[in-house]
């Protein structure tokens, strides 16, 4: 699997805006056509744990929750892999970088209630990139059929 | 935000009667929890109507654990794939017990009274 050059040729696209339900609509329809396109469950699961990451962080933190701006979504079917490019035009990362992979300890008092997000989204993609371009956020990664499963 | 409650003995039962745990309702799901759940007593979450669940979603259901304070458990029951995903992935199968179904879970509640 080479790099994910999503720009050039993407099976799915989605033009949509910032809103409380903003990412449910899209996975919604991204479900149908990933089933369509025969995916398997495991490669339609990660799909969506990992869309819906990425989806609320740019609706929750990039733009703060506010609503109508927009998120660009281009998916790139390679049959028994997906290649995703997001952008958004909100604020960058915090220190410009993607938050860590590691998942947080499971302490038997005080069980953390956040922190699993990121973690989660690292476990389940492979070329996972962050670039701040133009005042634009651009995430880019791949998820591969039988990753981690 | 559709929650139920049924009480078996000293186990209660919640059901989350949706499609998705996401963050669209994680704030309803832990306030209504916890009206359900005032009582003492273990409970049993049923998770089988749920076939999605994100960070958020995740986050509320151990806040839902953590409010009912010590000495209470939790066990969730009926995790599809996804949920079943996120839970391994997270580790929080090492925190929950975790049964096919709510018989199973009510199964396992009797007998460790029974033991006790």
């Amino acid at each position: 699997m080479t790099r994910s050059d999503t720009t050039l040729d993407p099976t799915w696209t989605y033009d949509f805006l910032s809103g409380p339900t903003a990412a449910r609509e899209v996975l919604d329809d991204l479900a149908a056509r990933s089933s369509a396109a025969n995916h398997s469950s495991g490669l339609q699961t990660d799909l969506q744990i990992v869309l819906a990451e990425v989806l609320n962080n740019v609706v929750e933190h990039a733009y703060g929750e506010i609503p109508g701006k927009p998120i660009q979504l281009a998916v790139t079917d390679r049959r028994d892999s997906v290649a995703v490019h997001v952008c958004d035009h909100g604020v960058s990362m915090p220190n410009g970088t993607l938050p860590g992979a590691s998942f947080p300890a499971l302490p038997a008092v005080d069980l953390p209630e956040g922190g699993f997000g990121w973690a989660m989204v690292h476990a389940m993609t492979s070329d996972l990139t962050y670039q701040r371009i133009d005042g634009q956020n651009h995430l880019t990664f791949c998820i591969e059929e039988g990753d981690e499963t | 935000m559709n929650l139920t409650h049924s009480q078996h003995g000293d186990a209660a039962v919640v059901t989350i009667e949706e499609n998705r745990l996401d963050a669209a309702i994680a704030i309803q799901f832990k306030d209504e929890f916890r009206t359900l759940t005032a009582d003492d007593g273990d409970v049993i979450l049923d998770l089988s109507t749920v076939s999605f669940i994100d960070s958020s979603g995740l986050g509320a259901v151990v806040a839902a654990y953590k409010g009912l304070g010590q000495g209470r458990h939790m066990a969730l029951a009926g995790l599809q794939p996804a949920v079943e995903k996120v839970m391994t992935l997270t580790r929080m199968n090492t925190v929950f017990a975790i049964y096919p179904s709510v018989e199973g879970a009510l199964a396992a509640a009797a007998g460790s009274d029974a033991a006790e």
